[in-house]
Formats: structure tokens, C-alpha cells, sequence
């Protein structure tokens, strides 16, 4: 655990829990992330699992370029083990992206411990009205994440209808 | 002069206007790395300067002053950037160039008696031995400063010069568009010191462009740079010009795209001009040839190697390419110069046939601009300078012989001449190999941006917490100053470039470590007022560069950044989006909203802070999982009620809770700093308890992000379990004090036994809470108990401090007096038309109002109420039950509601808010709170203290607030006759519940007052303090 003197409390804990996201190409992002010491033991604690044997990965998601405000159109997971960078390969130029980085818990569930900016590919087709034009049928794809979101916005903030202040209560 | 650019600055736009089929720009970037080695001469990379001066800067400013001479006029584009400025301007390297240039020529001169045996060598030999005397004599006539030779023909008209970046970072790569805004005004005001003048056009290092450059470079004043041919191919929407008139940006900045044909024709080695056999082998330099089989002649070579006998390039190499096969030939200088002039014929009518082709399809003027690494000619490409002094000769010879067809112009005569061209947004660009930044990030280099930017971080973390403390001493603005430099430094494109060649991958990774160590060296002297000037001079010393380098123009920078952000949607640098903010950016927010920054002085200063902070004043941060206008229990509103009171009473309140969209990160509410952190939504389904994780996850991070940004607590107060990960962790981290308050166990919720793994899990983070707490507090006598057994926590541990409430009355004048009489009761508005007519929508007029409030879980009980209705309906029979709120059990008490037959005399208002709540006390004969568990009780208060007659269940909290048949009855917990008993008397006795209640309201405004309960908080905060 983290004992900061007065002289070294700055720039220290929240340093070190980065994630940054940059274009190398129009296909190509790549990315790279640090989780603190300390991060790692709260996970440990609750969890109950050392760091190591959890699954880590790295979740790119994929946002429309012309708004990236609304639900991602889809996401890829990469397993990423001790690496702390990861080169993301075959993205769709002319799209935004943003990054999570986490690990998955007992239920098989990501769980995101960093979030990236949004960056934007560049376009390199000539061609890339038609891409614009594809893009409204894309976003149906992903309708799971559309309905994901908009039951944020009417749950009163919590993802769990069932939590009441200061417990989860069951469904019966 | 003033004069001298009037003219140019009319002349240049009528040579665009005049031009027949169209322009060329001819632009050479002249740049190095800054390789000045204070301590080491003979480094093989500060070379790469005295090359480029012996074989390309010198010779370009001889070859204008040819055509000065020789009344040819030219017109050509350089960029010189801010590091070779520098190495130029430095008077070591001008010393040391001297002595190198001298030697070079001792060299020259001892290789024409060594080659006096090979005739065609000996001619290259004195060639050699005569130009560098030449330039060694010119170099001592300008007092070995050659800006000034620049400037001169800058002057005169002929040379147009742009700036750069300051040490020619790859600007898409910073991190912050602040450090982007600063290397481009350092570059611009390093171009004035030597110029005279703030430059109109700028070379993008890399020609790297990305969209939030554009705004910066307006704002910086430039108006034009240069793209990438590809970068206009795909801008949006796309050029209707193709590529042979420039585009402006969103904020009209001139983009002028490279041509790719011309490039083609000088860059390429095997199909360019350079190629030509003619003209000299750049490979075959004595430095490498000579010394292989004979002691003599390597001990004749080695005293003009690098020490460590590593050879190198002499700039003596005898031989021309000749062809593909066969031994290389000597170099004849006469047929090279004669292949200049072919090439240069070669080149100017390729152009004329280009924008011939072009002009049909253009709208406007065409042209066509040719970029080049300016050490390509004469370094490199040995008869380049040639070839350019040929076109020029050449194309005043057409002018003269009346054929207009083409000008030679800068970008910026162009930008005079042609005030619109199509608006269009590029995205990111480079000219680099693929055409964006495979080159500067790829797995050999890559690892170099989390340094970076962990350094950017650093630096304007330091910078700007101590932004309002310079001023005063010149030593803290050299070490800002100079961590800023050695940053830039760090930050030149030519190390990731380096790595990425394989050339001496080991210096650029040097470097990069070397600056960025230096770096952090001299922020941490920054931030602990521990000043090391013997090291900050050495490191002044290495570096002298950059004089005009200013810290506040970064602070400036930064602080423009938000601005910039919220203005330009279409910048993707800086997401604004709630839902995109990263965690790790909380500080940079932070840093915004804090309306105080505290002081950071020195290190005696911070002593006195810290003396300070022993005083009276304390800083506490309250860690609370739901925080107004976030309300879903009575946590949020307890939380908020206590701290603005604690505000009143010398307490710094900093609530770090979560997000609730449309509310702002950080607000000042009465007092209280409330930061609400963002939890980045899970797009796919997460568990209860990881969310549960998420959130502490970002409180600690929110929380060191406040800390970083100097503002220290003094204790943790943390309410409830579910904030349990996050007060652990930075109790631990920062060693602070922790006061804990309980406000519900889960033991508690489920009458004392916990069955399944969740009611286990929480129960285990309550016990741990409690155990790591220096104290706890609870609301009541009876939780006092529960968790003194229940935490095995010893009484002393345990302070009981009953939340509080607002009376109605408070706000009125009576509430002044109430000190003198507290029987002054609230007026309760039961006969206005208002109240009536809210009343008719519920009741009819002579129904008899039940009224309960709270959530609709299993331990309020409502379910025994429901019961006790029937049994009151037998004696009361229009008693009617009004249930407000919202919970998990809502439909299963609808359910039993019509089991019991009560659907007619039972309404379900659903969630109300406080307005609601009050009105529905004003129209109610009788509240009733049957808890089966309950810690407090506040609701129970609030109708006291609204003048509502009560009646609970005899469990907890509510217990003690009632004192029976006096201000109010308590009914056996969960017993259905006993509560229909008391609530029956209460609505068949209306003066005996209009007395309990005046009891009542005279118990909540003595006992219950916040003002009462801040302090014993504050009692129990100086004990922890005392420990």
C-alpha cells in the first residue's frame, strides 16, 4: 500500500491509473494504460483474487464519427494479459473510438477500470461517402447497447432496479 | 527595409496574378535536432550539423548570393526551425563548426598530395580544398553568423521563411493541445528573435496535421501550412480543385498539399535526379574507404575519425554513381553541373505541362508546391544547391525570352493574392511513410508516449498549481522555464524517427531519457521549494537555447483549453462529453472548477501551512454514495443537512460522491465543495458489487486527484458501507483519521439474520468499516446498541447524534423566538382552496387521512399497516390510507391491498418530492411510521415538526423519538391491533392529536435541531482529532 509522505503526495496515485488511446493509421490504434498499486489492491480486497489471475482486457469501442455521442456501434475485447499496450489492428477508418481497460470477474462480466478520450480514425478511401451512407444501418446493429443506455437514463442513475439506498433486495 | 517589404508584399501577389498557367513553390525545410553536446565535441550526432553547414546551409546562402549577384530573381520558401536556429546562433557550435570546417580543409588539402599519383581524384581533391576554404572565409566574414545572411536575403524579398514547432515535436502525439499551443508560439517567437518579424506560415513537423490544430494555429496568428497531397484527397467535403489549389481550414487557415509528381521526381534515389550517374556517390567518402589493408593510410584516416577510431563521413568522396554495374568512376564536376541544367529544364517544364493539365480542371490559379528536407540538397544530393540555382537561371531566361507561363512564389504570395479558396476539414495527415504516423509509433518506439505524456502530466500539474505564485523569484521561473525546454526537448519527433530507422536507435532512446529525467529533476525542485542551482545551471548550460521560452505563455495555454474544447465539437483531442471523461482527466477538471487554488508556497511556507492546518479550521471529506438532488434514501439529505451546518461551524466540507446527470462535477452548495465523479456507464451488464467497486474505485481516484491538487484533509467521515472500499483505501494511503457514521445494518434490514452471500458480504463490510474507524456514529440509542454487539466495537467507539430536521416554522418570523416559546406551533395550511382542492383528488371531505411516507421495503412495514386498516375501518369506517413513495415492495402491497379488499380506501401516490410531501402532511389527520426496523426514524420527525399528529411502532429510533401518550403513541412493532388501536384513538380524539402533535413539534425544535447536532459532530471530530 501507498504510504505518501507530505513530499511525495503529488503527482503520485492518480498518475499512475492512465489510459490513453492514439491513431497510428486509419486502421490501427493503439493503446496503453497503467493501473496503480494501490488500484490493484482494492480489486484484490474485493475481489478476493489476486490481480494476476484475473482475466484482463482490453475493450475498444466503436462510435459512429458523426456522432459519437450516442451508443457505441459495437465493441471488440482483447486479452491482454501483463502487456500494458496493445495495438488495435483492422479498425474502420472514418469511425471514433474509445478504450476500457479492465478485467472480467467470477460471472465471466467485464468490469471497466479506465476509460480512454475519444479519438477519431482519419479517412484514407476516397470512397468514404458510401461509408457515411452505411452508417445508419450499422448502429442497428448493436440495439443491445442502445436499449443498455437508454435504461441508464430512465433508472434514476443505478443500473440495479432492485437497489434501495442501502441494499440489494431481491426480486421476490 | 519597411520599404523593401512594402514593395515585396506588392509585388509578390501580382507574380501569383501574372501567371500564365500557374505557380510553383519551391519550399526547403532546413531542420536538425538540437545536438549541441556541451561537454563532448566529438559526439557523431552534433556532425550531422557541421555537415549540413559545410554541404547545404553554407552552399544555399552562396548559390543566393549568385543569383543576387547575377540580378536572377528567385523566390523560395525555407523553413528554418527553432533547434537549428539555435545551434546557428550558438557561439560553441560556431567555434566548434569553425575548427571542424579548418580541419576539413587541412584534410582536403593533404588529400591532393596523397592523390598526386590519381589525377581525376587530385581535381576533386583541390575542388574540394578550394570550396571549403572558400566557405571557411566567407563563415570567418560573417563573424560565423549566418542568420543574419538569411535574413538578409529575407529582406531583399527572394527567401520567404516559415517557422516550426519549437523542437519539432509530432503534434498529434502531445497529449494536451496546451503543450501543441506552446511549441508552436515558442516556435513563433524564437522566428521573431531572429527575424524581426512573427512568421505568417508554419512547417507542421512531419507535415503532421490533426483537426484541433487548426484553431491553435489561427489563434497563433499563422495563415498557412503544409499537408500531405493525400490530406486533401480525403478532406471533407472534397476539394472541387483537386489538389492544385490550397484549401482553408474550419478557421481559415491556408493548407497547401504537397505535390507528390514533383516530390517524386527529386526525393526518389533510383528514378529522382539524384540518381543520375553523373552525379556524386554520397557512399563512397575516404572516411570509410580508406585504411582497410595498410597501417599508413588508417593512421593518415583516423585522426579525422571519432575518437574511438568509429569512422565516419569526411565529406571527401571521389567518385560519381556512375551505373548500377561496375566500379564507381572518379566524379567530374563539370558533367554534374551540366546535368543540373538538364534537370532543371526538365523540371520547369514538367511543371508547365502539370499545371497545364491541371488549369483546365481548376477554378482559380493553380500551383504546385514542391517541399523537400532542405539537407537533401547538397548534403545528400551534392549538386542540389546547383539544381536549384539552375531552375531559377533558368526560368529568368524564359521570363526574359517572354514566356510567362509559370511564377516561382511563396505560399504566402499566394495567400495575399487569392483571399478565398474552398473551406474543407481535413482529418489527421503526415507525409511521412503510409501517410500517417506508422513511422513515430510502431513497437520500437511506442513505448516513448506514456513517458511523455506522464511528463506533460507532471509538468502542468506543477505549473499550474503553482501558478499564482511566481512573480517573485527569478529561480522559479528558470526551473519552470527549463522543465518546459527539456520536456520539448524530449518530445522531437527525430528520436521516435531514429528508432524507428535503426540509425542509432541508442541515442534517440538517450535522449528521450536524458531530457525527461531532467524533467522531473527540476519539477520536483519546483514542488518541494528545494532548489538545486548548481544542477538547474548545468542543465541552463547544456541547453542554451530557446532565450524567449516563457512558462506563462504554456499557463495561458492550459488555461485556454476548456474554451477551446466546448467550442469546437469537432476537435477530438478533448472530449467534453460527460460519459468520455475520463477518470484520469477528473484532475484536469478539478484543477478547472476549483474556484480557490490553494497556495503553494516554498518549503518554509508549507510549514506554516501545515501549522495552519492544525488550527481551527478543519477539512474533512465526506464520502457519501448519494448527495442532492441525488436522493433515494435519508441518507442523501442527512448528509447534506449535517454538512452545511458543519460549514457554519469552521469545517471545510468536501463531499465526494457520484455523477447525476445535469448536475455539475463540482458545485459550492451552502458552503459544502461537492464533487460529483463520473462513473463511465458499463455497456454490457455488470454485478451489483462490481458496481459497487466502480464506484470507490473513483471516489479514491477523485479523492487523489484533490490531494494532488494540494488540498489536504484532515479526516475521513464516511457514511455507510457502501462507500467502505474507497474510505479504507485512503484512510491507509494518507494516513488519515476515519469517522464512520451507520446509518441503517444490514443486520438490522433483515431482522437480524443474514442469510444469503450478498446480506453476508455487506455485513462483513459494515464490520470492517467499523473496525478500522478511529470512531462511529449513530443516530440512536438503540443502534448504539445493535452495533456495539453486533461490531464487537467497545461504547466508547460509539457516539449516538440523532439526525435532524427543518421545522415549518423555522423560516418564519416565530421561529426567531422560539428560544423564548417553544409552543409556538406551525400553522398547518389545511382550509386554503389550494389544499382543498388537493384534498379532492384524494379524499372526499369527510374522510379520515392516514398517511404514510417512505420506501416501500419489508422493514417499514407497511404490510401491517394494510392490516391494521381494516380493523380501524370497523370504527373509522371513512379512514382512507394514503401511501407515498416508491421500492422494490410496490407491487406486492398493491397486490395485497385488493387481497384485503381495501383497493377503494388505499392510494398509491408513488415518489413524491418535498413540496408533495408537505402538502400531503397538511391534509393528514394522522401520520403512521410502522417500522419493523429503523434505525432513526426522519420522516417520523418531519411530521412532527409539521405539526402531524404520529403514531409508530415501538422499534429502534422510533422508539426513542416518541414519548408515549405524551407527544405521540407507539404501537407494538408488527402487532396489526395494537397499531389500529392507537391510530383508531388518534382519529376519534382530535384535540388529544392536536396536543400530541404541539408536544411533538416542541420536542423536534428543542432536541433535532441541526444547529445542535453540527456541534456534538464537531465534539466527536476534536476527539478524534485529540487521539
Amino acid at each position: 500500500m501507498v504510504q505518501p509522505s507530505i513530499n511525495n503526495r503529488h503527482y503520485t496515485a492518480n498518475q499512475s491509473n492512465i489510459i490513453h488511446l492514439m491513431v497510428q493509421q486509419p486502421t490501427v490504434l493503439f493503446g496503453y494504460w497503467e493501473v496503480s498499486k494501490r488500484l490493484k489492491s482494492l480489486i484484490e480486497r474485493h475481489y478476493r483474487s489476486s490481480w494476476h489471475e484475473l482475466r484482463r482486457v482490453a475493450r475498444l469501442y466503436q462510435y459512429s464519427y458523426s456522432e459519437p455521442d450516442t451508443a457505441p456501434l459495437t465493441y471488440y475485447d482483447a486479452d491482454v494479459g501483463n502487456s500494458e499496450s496493445w495495438y488495435f489492428r483492422h479498425v474502420a477508418p472514418r469511425h471514433r473510438y474509445a478504450l476500457d481497460y479492465g478485467f472480467v470477474n467470477h460471472n465471466q462480466q467485464f468490469v471497466s477500470l479506465l476509460r480512454s478520450a475519444l479519438v477519431g480514425t482519419p479517412r484514407n478511401d476516397p470512397d468514404w461517402i458510401v461509408e457515411v451512407r452505411d452508417e445508419s444501418s450499422t448502429i442497428q446493429e448493436c440495439s443491445q447497447s442502445d436499449s443498455q443506455h437508454q435504461h441508464y437514463a430512465q433508472s434514476n442513475y443505478s443500473p440495479f432496479q432492485q437497489f434501495s439506498t442501502y441494499t440489494l433486495y431481491s426480486d421476490n | 527595409m519597411s520599404q523593401l517589404l512594402e514593395a515585396n508584399s506588392t509585388i509578390s501577389p501580382n507574380r501569383v496574378r501574372k501567371a500564365g498557367d500557374g505557380c510553383v513553390a519551391l519550399v526547403l525545410h532546413a531542420h536538425l535536432p538540437y545536438v549541441r553536446h556541451n561537454e563532448q565535441a566529438e559526439r557523431l550526432e552534433e556532425r550531422w550539423f557541421y555537415e549540413a553547414m559545410t554541404e547545404t546551409y553554407l552552399p544555399l546562402l552562396d548559390m543566393f548570393d549568385r543569383l543576387e549577384r547575377d540580378r536572377v530573381p528567385y523566390r523560395l520558401t525555407m523553413t528554418l526551425t527553432p533547434t537549428l536556429l539555435a545551434m546557428m546562433d550558438d557561439p560553441l557550435m560556431q567555434l566548434r563548426y569553425d575548427r571542424y570546417l579548418s580541419r576539413s580543409v587541412e584534410l582536403a588539402q593533404s588529400e591532393i598530395a596523397r592523390t598526386a599519383q590519381q589525377p581525376e581524384l587530385q581535381t576533386v581533391a583541390d575542388m574540394y580544398a578550394k570550396h571549403w576554404s572558400y566557405l571557411l572565409q566567407r563563415f570567418r566574414d560573417w563573424d560565423r553568423a549566418i542568420i543574419p545572411q538569411f535574413k538578409r536575403h529575407y529582406d531583399a524579398g527572394h527567401l520567404e521563411l516559415m517557422t516550426c514547432a519549437l523542437t519539432h515535436a509530432f503534434l498529434p502525439f502531445l497529449k494536451h493541445p496546451a503543450l501543441a499551443e506552446a511549441q508552436i508560439e515558442y516556435g513563433i517567437r524564437e522566428h521573431e528573435r531572429h527575424f524581426g518579424v512573427r512568421p505568417d506560415g508554419i512547417w507542421l513537423p512531419e507535415c503532421a496535421y490533426v483537426p484541433h490544430l487548426s484553431k491553435l494555429l489561427q489563434q497563433s496568428g499563422i495563415r498557412y501550412f503544409i499537408v500531405d497531397q493525400h490530406a486533401l484527397q480525403h478532406a471533407e467535403p472534397i476539394p472541387v480543385n483537386d489538389t492544385f489549389v490550397p484549401i482553408a481550414t474550419e478557421d481559415g487557415v491556408y493548407a497547401f498539399p504537397r505535390d507528390a509528381m514533383s516530390s517524386h521526381q527529386v526525393w526518389s534515389s533510383h528514378e529522382g535526379y539524384p540518381g543520375d550517374p553523373d552525379y556524386r556517390e554520397y557512399y563512397r567518402d575516404i572516411g570509410y574507404d580508406l585504411g582497410w589493408y595498410d597501417e599508413d593510410e588508417w593512421n593518415y584516416i583516423k585522426p579525422h575519425l571519432l575518437a574511438d577510431g568509429a569512422r565516419i563521413n569526411t565529406g571527401l568522396k571521389y567518385y560519381r554513381i556512375t551505373g548500377s554495374n561496375g566500379e564507381k568512376q572518379p566524379y567530374c564536376p563539370e558533367w554534374a553541373r551540366a546535368r543540373t541544367v538538364d534537370h532543371a529544364r526538365h523540371f520547369i517544364h514538367s511543371r508547365i505541362e502539370q499545371l497545364r493539365q491541371a488549369k483546365s480542371n481548376v477554378n482559380g490559379i493553380p500551383i504546385v508546391l514542391c517541399p523537400y528536407d532542405a539537407e537533401l540538397f547538397g548534403h545528400w544530393w551534392y549538386e542540389g544547391p546547383q539544381w536549384i540555382e539552375a531552375v531559377f537561371r533558368e526560368w529568368n531566361e524564359m521570363q526574359e525570352q517572354g514566356n510567362q507561363t509559370l511564377s516561382f512564389v511563396s505560399p504566402l504570395d499566394y495567400v495575399n493574392a487569392v483571399p478565398n479558396v474552398q473551406q474543407a476539414a481535413m482529418s489527421m495527415s503526415s507525409w511521412g511513410r503510409g501517410g500517417y504516423a506508422e513511422v513515430w509509433l510502431q513497437e520500437k518506439n511506442d513505448w516513448i508516449y506514456k513517458q511523455l505524456h506522464k511528463a506533460e502530466e507532471e509538468l502542468l500539474t506543477v505549473l499550474q498549481r503553482h501558478a499564482n505564485d511566481w512573480g517573485y523569484s527569478t529561480i522559479r521561473e528558470r526551473l519552470a522555464n527549463q522543465s518546459i525546454r527539456e520536456l520539448m526537448l524530449a518530445a522531437a519527433s527525430d528520436w521516435a524517427f531514429i528508432l524507428d530507422a535503426d540509425t542509432v536507435p541508442s541515442y534517440a532512446i538517450e535522449r528521450t531519457n536524458h531530457h525527461l529525467e531532467r524533467c522531473r529533476t527540476l519539477l520536483h525542485m519546483l514542488e518541494h521549494g528545494i532548489y538545486n542551482v548548481t544542477e538547474l545551471e548545468k542543465f541552463e548550460a547544456d541547453t542554451p537555447c530557446f532565450p524567449t521560452l516563457d512558462y506563462r505563455v504554456l499557463l495561458h495555454a492550459v488555461r485556454n483549453e476548456p474554451a477551446r474544447a466546448s467550442n469546437n465539437h469537432s476537435s477530438t483531442a478533448s472530449s467534453s462529453s460527460d460519459h468520455q471523461l475520463m477518470l484520469s482527466s477528473l484532475f484536469a477538471y478539478i484543477r478547472q472548477q476549483l474556484p480557490v487554488a490553494p497556495s503553494y508556497l516554498d518549503a518554509n511556507d508549507r510549514n506554516n501551512n501545515t501549522e495552519n492546518s492544525a488550527g481551527k479550521k478543519k477539512r474533512i471529506l465526506m464520502l457519501a454514495w448519494e448527495f442532492p438532488p441525488l436522493v433515494i434514501g435519508g441518507l442523501s439529505r442527512a448528509v447534506y443537512d449535517l454538512s452545511r451546518y458543519l460549514v457554519k461551524r469552521d469545517c471545510e466540507i468536501h463531499i465526494v460522491t457520484r455523477e447525476v446527470p445535469g448536475t455539475p462535477l463540482y458545485e459550492k452548495m451552502d458552503g459544502i465543495h461537492v464533487h460529483r465523479v463520473p462513473l463511465a456507464p458499463s455497456m454490457t451488464e455488470i454485478g451489483f458489487m462490481d458496481w459497487i467497486f466502480q464506484m470507490n474505485a473513483s471516489f479514491t481516484i477523485c479523492t487523489d486527484a484533490l490531494i494532488t491538487e494540494g488540498i489536504h484533509f484532515d479526516f475521513i467521515h464516511a457514511h455507510d458501507w457502501l462507500v467502505y472500499l474507497a474510505a479504507q483505501d485512503l484512510k491507509e494511503a494518507y494516513q488519515l483519521p476515519l469517522v464512520v457514521t451507520i446509518h441503517a445494518t444490514e443486520h438490522g434490514r433483515n431482522h437480524g439474520a443474514i442469510h444469503t452471500d450478498m446480506q453476508q458480504r455487506i455485513h462483513e463490510m459494515e464490520y470492517e468499516l467499523t473496525q478500522k474507524a478511529e470512531h462511529v456514529i449513530v443516530c440512536s440509542q438503540a443502534m448504539k446498541r445493535e452495533v456495539e454487539r453486533i461490531f464487537d466495537l467497545p461504547p466508547m467507539k460509539v457516539s449516538v447524534i440523532p439526525n435532524g430536521v427543518e421545522c415549518v416554522s423555522m423560516n418564519s418570523p416565530a421561529a426567531h423566538n422560539r428560544s423564548s416559546d417553544h409552543t409556538s406551533f406551525p400553522v398547518r395550511n389545511t382550509n386554503t382552496d389550494s389544499i382543498r382542492a388537493f384534498r379532492s383528488t384524494i379524499a372526499k371531505p369527510e374522510d379520515k387521512i392516514i398517511f404514510f411516507i417512505g420506501r416501500l421495503v419489508y422493514e417499514k412495514g407497511v404490510q401491517v399497516l394494510l392490516s391494521s386498516l381494516k380493523l380501524v375501518q370497523e370504527r373509522v369506517p371513512n379512514a382512507k390510507l394514503v401511501i407515498a413513495g416508491a421500492g422494490p415492495m410496490a407491487s406486492e402491497l398493491k397486490r395485497l391491498t385488493a387481497e384485503l379488499g381495501l383497493s377503494h380506501c388505499v392510494h398509491f401516490t408513488g415518489f413524491v418530492n418535498d413540496e408533495e410531501r408537505d402538502l400531503l402532511f397538511d391534509i393528514t389527520d394522522v401520520s403512521v411510521f410502522p417500522s419493523l426496523y429503523e434505525p432513526f426514524g426522519i420522516v417520523a420527525l418531519e411530521a412532527m415538526g409539521r405539526g402531524v399528529p404520529i403514531v409508530v411502532s415501538e422499534t429502534g429510533g422510533l422508539a426513542e423519538i416518541i414519548d408515549h401518550n405524551h407527544d405521540g403513541y407507539k404501537a407494538l412493532c408488527g402487532h396489526t391491533e395494537s397499531l389500529a388501536w392507537h391510530i383508531t384513538d388518534l382519529l376519534l380524539h382530535p384535540d388529544k392529536a392536536e396536543q400530541f402533535a404541539k408536544q411533538a413539534y416542541r420536542k423536534v425544535t428543542t432536541l433535532y435541531d441541526w444547529d445542535a447536532i453540527s456541534l456534538s459532530t464537531r465534539h466527536v471530530y476534536e476527539g478524534v482529532m485529540a487521539q
